[in-house]
């Protein structure tokens, strides 16, 4: 009789633990697809950036007039109708490249021989989007804006860097430090061409031009993804949310 | 009856233990397994973003090794070697000829081989073979270096080689001369490329483009193939005259030019004395109307001397407010913070830096007419019977004697150049520019001349092109290449 009480008694304590390492299990694993699907997200689009702008301008004659999408007229391309010539404002007048919507233009495999892409991360509640246009329109003075929201398809889900306020209390309440001041989190920070260091884009930066809120000048732009997982913790009931952090360095020249 | 059941209860029991032990077992074997495939799964995904980026990051590595040791001013400048892996800057590097620096672990020790490319451990060349088919041919073509540690002691980023080479249009998959627009399937080869300073171009230009490529292998497997595309690059400065002074045209706070009369022999001549001229310059340039007042009076008549100073337009005395610039100059001569942002760019491609206060015996012994020499002074510096060549740019003030002088251009940012002695002889050839430079602001310029003063400053467009030697390779294009 004692030992099958104690039989008892480590079997449900067996259980137990056997029940709550499940419980974790299927929790990390939900996290761990979560971190996996945004890793791969936040790859791409810092190896996109690496290769903004390419082929520059530079690499066709000055005295020639090259069809517009065999080159990269500005390694981030902006909205609206002023497109290449006049930047808009980062921060103030750009619909895009903004905190939350990038396009970038290059060509993204050269290999292929198919001309420079228009490639467009924008997040549309909690779903980022990506978007190819191939190869960008060959018309001069396109809205690169327009031409791309069109072909936009899911790309990482649950993206909660500009959750809603319901959503952002309670990611605040598991995290308190993951939204600082109870702002949301871009996902792009830009950073410009300036001396001795970038700065942020904010029309800050000391030194001689170039102005320091135009998309022609951006050098590096830092990425950072709040994935929450589709299902909360299992023992605690809280969001299971993961946090990536890159940097994407553009190299190529920005005429 | 009852005892013999109770002995077959008894035996039926008896292994029931060791089920229950071995269920227990299997329990904690279960939990254990799936904690450990939790963690492995996480340190895996973990492990693989962190390999991605620094593949990429140890690739960028050997870009820049190749792209450093391009400039003769590197310590392992790769035509320093025996024979020289590289022809000079200025000359050109066939299609078809390859350099390689390769960066083989030393422990455990590898073979790293990018033209073996039947062997996949080798880490073959797979993307030369696509650009230049067929690859290696003939093998005497291809010269392999080793890599050099970036800092003593220590390995160098895990890239595996790095490859140098000329272009043509197929390579880059750039119609460079847009001879065929938007057809990739009419590239002109095997045409090799050039840059003329700020583009490619398949017309004739003084240097030529080179594509760097690196791949970069982790112990793990990641792998990343990384290309640049560059062009030597020499400083655009502005000359627009023979001699400018350039003050910061407020008034009461204007160039000073006043040489004695007994400076018989100084002249200021914007004429070209290249045997090849250009277009003559101003003799004297000013940069604004208050120096313009200040120094025309000072050089014309009762002056004695005021037909020394000439130059385009051919008045007497020659000075004027001048407005020739390269198309993309380096540095606005006009504006402070222009001329501060200028100086570190001259200070890190000079192949001599020196902090003054520095006199001739200071200057280096390389230094010849057919060697001209970038020299960065930071301070004062004086010249005694001394001629230089090159490009020279003082931050402080230069003194010199009269029998001194220099061929190429001389940038003197510190407010004074003054003449001194009686000594004569030495001459200025090519271009001679002056400013007072306190942090981002300009204050009066001097130049003092004594008697008889040397022979002067002469406009030489020679001089001038052979002082602006390539201080970098500038990155001209980059991307990321699958590798197989």
């Amino acid at each position: 009789m004692t030992a099958l009480t104690i039989l008892v008694l480590i079997c449900g304590v067996a259980f137990e633990l056997l029940l709550v390492t499940m419980k974790k299990y299927h929790s990390d694993s939900r996290l761990l697809n979560t971190f996996q699907e945004a890793r791969f997200g936040l790859d791409q689009i810092v190896r996109d950036i690496n290769d903004s702008g390419y082929p520059p301008r530079n690499q066709i004659q000055s005295d020639k007039t090259p069809l517009p999408k065999t080159y990269a007229a500005t390694p981030f391309a902006w909205g609206g109708t002023t497109y290449p010539t006049n930047p808009c404002s980062i921060g103030t007048s750009c619909t895009t490249p903004n905190d939350y919507d990038l396009i970038i233009e290059t060509d993204i495999d050269p290999q292929n021989q198919n001309y420079v892409e228009w490639v467009r991360y924008k997040l549309i509640g909690t779903t980022l989007y990506r978007g190819v246009k191939s190869p960008k329109d060959n018309s001069p003075t396109s809205d690169p804006d327009s031409l791309t929201s069109g072909l936009l398809v899911p790309y990482v889900q649950n993206v909660m860097n500009n959750p809603s306020a319901a959503q952002l209390a309670a990611l605040q309440a598991a995290y308190p430090s993951m939204f600082p001041s109870g702002n949301p989190v871009p996902i792009f920070d830009y950073y410009c061409e300036s001396t001795p260091q970038p700065v942020k884009c904010n029309g800050t930066g000391s030194g001689p031009p170039p102005t320091y809120n135009d998309p022609r000048h951006v050098v590096s732009v830092v990425v950072t993804l709040i994935v929450q997982a589709p299902a909360s913790d299992m023992q605690t009931g809280l969001p299971l949310v993961v946090q990536l952090q890159g940097q994407g360095r553009r190299v190529n020249p920005n005429y | 009856m009852t005892t013999r059941t109770t002995i077959r209860s008894q035996g039926k029991e008896s292994g029931v233990a060791l089920l229950l032990a071995l269920f227990v077992l299997l329990l904690v074997a279960v939990v254990g397994i799936a904690m450990m495939a939790a963690s492995g799964t996480e340190v895996s995904l973990t492990g693989n973003y962190r390999s991605s980026t620094a593949s990429y990051y140890a690739a960028l590595s050997g870009l820049e090794e190749g792209r450093a040791r391009l400039m003769p001013k590197d310590a392992d400048y790769l035509g320093n070697l025996s024979p020289p892996a590289i022809p000079p800057i200025g000359t050109t590097l066939p299609l078809g000829h390859l350099i390689y620096i390769t960066n083989p672990l030393t422990s455990p020790a590898e073979i790293v081989d990018p033209t073996n490319l039947g062997n996949p451990q080798t880490y073959p060349d797979t993307e030369y073979q696509t650009d230049f088919p067929p690859a290696f041919k003939p093998p005497s073509n291809v010269r392999i270096v080793n890599s050099v540690a970036s800092l003593t002691g220590q390995p160098n980023a895990l890239y595996k080689w790095v490859r140098i080479n000329a272009i043509d249009e197929w390579a880059i998959s750039v119609d460079v001369n847009d001879t065929n627009p938007g057809d990739y399937n009419a590239f002109n080869v095997p045409q090799i490329i050039r840059f003329d300073g700020t583009n490619l171009t398949r017309s004739a230009a003084p240097y030529q483009a080179l594509e760097i490529t690196s791949l970069a292998a982790l112990p793990d497997g990641s792998r990343k193939l990384l290309q640049y595309v560059v062009g030597p690059v020499t400083l655009q400065i502005p000359i627009s005259a023979a001699l400018t002074i350039a003050g910061p045209g407020s008034v009461g706070n204007v160039a000073t030019f006043n040489p004695p009369p007994g400076a018989t022999s100084f002249y200021v001549n914007g004429t070209d004395q290249c045997s090849t001229p250009k277009p003559p310059l101003p003799g004297v340039g000013v940069t604004n109307g208050n120096d313009y007042t200040s120094v025309f009076q000072n050089l014309k008549a009762p002056s004695p001397h005021q037909d020394h100073y000439i130059g385009a337009g051919g008045t007497f005395p020659n000075v004027s407010s001048p407005s020739v610039a390269p198309a993309n100059p380096t540095v606005d001569m006009t504006d402070p913070i222009s001329l501060s942002n200028f100086l570190p760019i001259v200070k890190n491609g000079a192949d001599v830096v020196l902090n003054g206060p520095r006199t001739e015996a200071d200057m280096p012994s390389a230094m010849t007419s057919s060697n001209p020499l970038t020299v960065y002074v930071n301070g004062d510096l004086s010249l005694n019977s001394f001629t230089g060549y090159g490009l020279l740019v003082v931050t402080g003030n230069l003194n010199y004697t009269g029998d001194s002088g220099w061929k190429g251009i001389v940038i003197v940012l510190g407010g004074t150049i003054t003449e001194t002695g009686s000594q004569d002889g030495g001459e200025f050839d090519g271009a001679v520019y002056l400013a007072n430079l306190t942090g981002v602001t300009l204050g009066a310029p001097t130049y003092i001349v004594a008697t008889p003063g040397g022979k002067g400053v002469y406009y030489n467009s020679c001089w001038i092109s052979s002082s602006l030697k390539p201080i970098s390779y500038k990155i001209l294009s980059f991307r990321e290449i699958p590798y197989p």
